[in-house]
């Protein structure tokens, strides 16, 4: 128990060095110590309180559940006009803009902790709203296939949507099937498959939240190491009579990243040694995380990039010919729009980025194999990615915030007027300042990008000489891509 | 201590970077500032522009800073409208009646034209370019750019030829 | 234990069942006194509104596609933006049968985009 007198060591040799191969001193963009935490639960005691609560998730679902339950049926009987649709305004102006804008880059997968697509299926699964029932649940309890524990699932359902995307973000019926479709979808897997399976596994969202998250300021992480250490009953993992074993499967004891963390905080009411904790941290902590790397979420690096450059140019270009391939105008058209996105996002960028990085290992004359260094480096997209996807968020909601408050007065579009805001002209906002904001977030982007891909090459290669040479291809690569969405957001 | 110092050189090599990219972001300001003042004649320039569902024809305008921008707007299929971000101009286009607007093109950079009236399914996504040189915004962006990948190689270069 | 559940049960209803219930039933409730006369490309529905002579007729105007006109002439003439329905308050005072149209061209058949209004005895 000698640990637990010096926490704030432990933790940090612990968090730091022990567990994730994050080199001791690591300081993000040279600054800020990556080490650095701000230990949320332990400050403001009511907070852990609050967490421990098993009404919690449950209110928090049932809000956000509430309202979508409106905006699935303006969705399928409200006005067809995507812009005055309660469902379409939420989804892909309020929501999408949040998610990217707010709460990925700051708070990780808070969203999951709100999310209302598998509520559903978890309260059939569970039989039960709110207090843990004991005995079986509502569940085969299988679990899923070894050989699909990762990634690809999730990249390719998630290209198959972002063919349609074009379609999705515009047709009201659409986005409420493919909702709909959901949620009806995790009711099935939660029925067969254990726990979050589905969430875990196949939800769309959830492969570039669960990637990007690791770019959050948030985590949910142990406390002292030793406690969990010396907790040989670890209750966090296979559950107590009061509260489930964490639903997304991991080990929150040994959890080093953020990627599959749905902030459920079933940890905070499982550990009877309140050892969990959520913590403020610096971005991008888990990229350097040296541990359950693989192609799998490299590739999803490689399709989140693409897309953005994609949907860039699709719905900000000028090019009148590419939104009619995207609308589906004419079959040849989209098939032409359809296989180019795909082969992009699947082949395009890895093959360049993949040359880039070859030619690194080449100059700096490593040994360490190839697909490791590719696979390692990969993660180094990730900054600039989402700071694309930001830059990308700012166009949709700044010039478009106005259907907000109208759809909250009209949700169906049927000439509400419930709260006196259904007038609110369409008017965008900080016309002039977005581009400044976008091109600052691009900068900040390479310079993390460029300040991850070198950490990881040192990590990876272990000797400064060989990292340096190896980082310089991939460093023109990210310059490039800077240069594109440049190009293509103020260019 | 030696893996100490190293990273300490790191973390001044950044913030060196970093001062650069300030001195650059100001330089091009600067610098495009300087050229836009220098007296060059404004130009009158008058382009057709074609609104349908969904995109405008031509979909990029350039014009210069300064230039007297006169825009004969006409939409061929519904009622569209033309707004201009940075601009704020908003004009409604009836199918067939042609509107003519005219502007200075006083603000330098890249400015998205959309539409403005619902005009079906792909409405949000009708948008065009209205590029007013010198875009500083680009400019400055890829001075960054440049700036952080030579700084950064440099840095690396440096750091071989040392070891 | 089991009140809890009971509870969350009961609000899981009134949230997922109640709200979109009472959504529809505020619809319904107003559509006793309005018309709701959608135009898209390109006609009216319904093309035809029947009422009785003396009555009052609010007429819910909603575009479904593009921009769309209501003109009915001599009494109103109002333009109609997908996402921004309009109201026409009619009161029919004399029988007879009013032709509306569309009034902003709306794309190919904007010319048969017509219907009326009969006012019956
Ligand atoms: S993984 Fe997907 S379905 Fe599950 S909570 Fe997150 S967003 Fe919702
Ligand atoms: S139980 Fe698992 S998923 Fe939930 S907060 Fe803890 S670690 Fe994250
Ligand atoms: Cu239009
Ligand atoms: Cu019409």
């Amino acid at each position: 128990m000698s640990a637990v007198q010096k926490p704030r060591q432990d933790r940090a040799e612990r968090a730091v060095r022990g567990m994730t191969g994050i080199p001791e001193g690591s300081k993000f963009l040279g600054f800020i110590p990556v080490d650095w935490r701000y230990d949320l639960t332990e400050r403001f005691p009511g907070l852990r309180r609050v967490l421990r609560s098993r009404w919690t998730s449950f209110l928090l679902q049932l809000i956000t559940a509430s309202v979508f339950a409106v905006a699935l049926v303006a969705g399928f009987i409200g006005t067809p006009v995507g812009n005055a649709n309660l469902l379409v305004v939420l989804v892909w102006i309020f929501w999408w803009s949040a998610l990217m804008l707010i709460m990925v880059p700051f708070f990780s997968r808070i969203w999951c902790a709100l999310c209302p697509l598998p509520s559903a299926g978890e309260w059939l699964q569970r039989r039960a709203f709110v207090k843990k029932r004991q005995g079986k649940g509502l569940t085969l309890g299988k679990r899923w296939p070894a050989a699909l524990r990762n990634m690809w699932p999730v990249n390719l359902i998630f290209l198959g949507m972002a063919l349609f995307s074009g379609i999705l973000t515009t047709r009201t019926t659409v986005t409420a099937w493919l909702l709909l479709g959901m949620v009806l979808g995790a009711i099935v897997i939660s029925l067969i498959f254990e726990r979050r399976t589905f969430c875990r596994y196949l939800c769309p969202v959830g492969g570039f939240l669960g990637l990007y998250s690791n770019m959050a300021t948030m985590e949910i992480r142990h406390n002292v190491y030793s406690v969990c250490r010396d907790h040989k009953h670890k209750e966090c993992v296979v559950g107590t009579n009061e509260a489930y074993a964490c639903p997304w499967m991991e080990a929150p004891t040994t959890m080093a990243r953020n990627t599959y963390c749905g902030f459920c905080f079933e940890c905070f009411r499982t550990c009877s040694k309140d050892n969990m904790s959520v913590r403020l941290r610096p971005p991008g902590t888990d990229l350097l995380v040296n541990k359950n790397r693989g192609l799998d979420e490299a590739w999803k690096a490689f399709i989140m990039l693409g897309a953005a450059a994609i949907y860039a140019a699709v719905m900000m270009g000028p090019w009148g010919t590419l939104k009619d391939w995207a609308n589906m105008t004419s079959v040849g058209g989209y098939l032409v729009y359809a296989s180019s996105l795909a082969l992009t996002v699947m082949v395009v960028v890895p093959a360049v980025w993949g040359a880039f990085v070859w030619l690194g290992r080449k100059l700096s004359g490593a040994d360490v194999p190839f697909v490791r260094l590719f696979t390692n480096l990969s993660y180094s997209l990730v900054p600039i990615g989402m700071l694309a996807w930001i830059a990308f968020s700012f166009a949709i909601i700044l010039p478009n915030w106005a259907y907000i408050p109208r759809v909250i007065s009209d949700p169906f579009g049927w000439g509400w007027d419930l709260f006196g805001t259904a007038g609110v002209e369409w008017n965008p906002v900080g016309m002039r300042v977005m581009p400044i904001l976008q091109v600052a977030a691009l900068l900040f982007g390479l310079a993390f990008s460029i300040d991850v891909a070198w950490k990881i090459a040192r990590q990876t290669l272990g000797d400064d000489r060989k990292a340096s040479l190896a980082t310089i291809p991939p460093v023109i690569f990210l310059a490039g891509v800077t240069g594109l969405f440049t190009w293509l957001l103020v260019g | 201590m030696e893996m100490r110092q190293n990273k300490r050189r790191y973390g001044t090599a950044l913030l060196a970077v970093g001062a650069l990219l300030a001195l650059g972001v100001y330089a091009a300001l600067a610098l495009t500032g300087v050229a836009s003042a220098s007296g060059r004649e404004p130009n009158v320039v008058e382009v057709n522009v074609a609104a349908r569902q969904w995109a405008w024809e031509p979909g990029v305008i350039e014009v210069n800073q300064g230039d007297l921008v006169r825009l004969n707007l006409m939409s061929l299929d519904v009622v569209h409208g033309f707004y201009l971000d940075g601009y704020g101009i908003d004009e409604a286009l009836v199918a067939g009646q042609p509107v003519t607007i005219e502007f200075v093109a006083d603000k330098p950079g890249r400015w998205m034209f959309r539409c403005s009236e619902v005009c079906g399914p792909f409405h949000p996504y009708m948008i065009g370019w209205l590029r007013v040189s010198p875009n500083w915004y680009a400019r400055s962006s890829l001075i960054g750019v440049a700036l952080l990948a030579a700084g950064t190689i440099g840095g690396f270069l440096l750091k071989v030829v040392k070891s | 234990m089991r009140w809890q559940e009971i509870v969350a049960g009961i609000l899981v209803a009134a949230c997922l069942i109640g709200l979109p219930a009472a959504a529809l039933a505020y619809q319904n409730h107003r559509e006793t006194r309005v018309v709701t006369l959608e135009m898209m490309q390109w006609e009216y529905r319904p093309a035809e509104i029947r009422v009785k002579k003396g009555e009052q007729l609010r007429l819910q105007l909603i575009a479904k596609d593009v921009v769309h006109g209501f003109q009915v002439d001599g009494i109103a003439n109002v333009e109609v933006r997908p996402g921004k329905p309009e109201e026409v308050i009619i009161w029919a005072q004399d029988a007879g049968v009013y032709r509306f149209r569309c009034s902003m061209f709306c794309g190919l058949g904007h010319a048969a985009m017509v219907g009326q209004i009969v006012v019956e005895e």
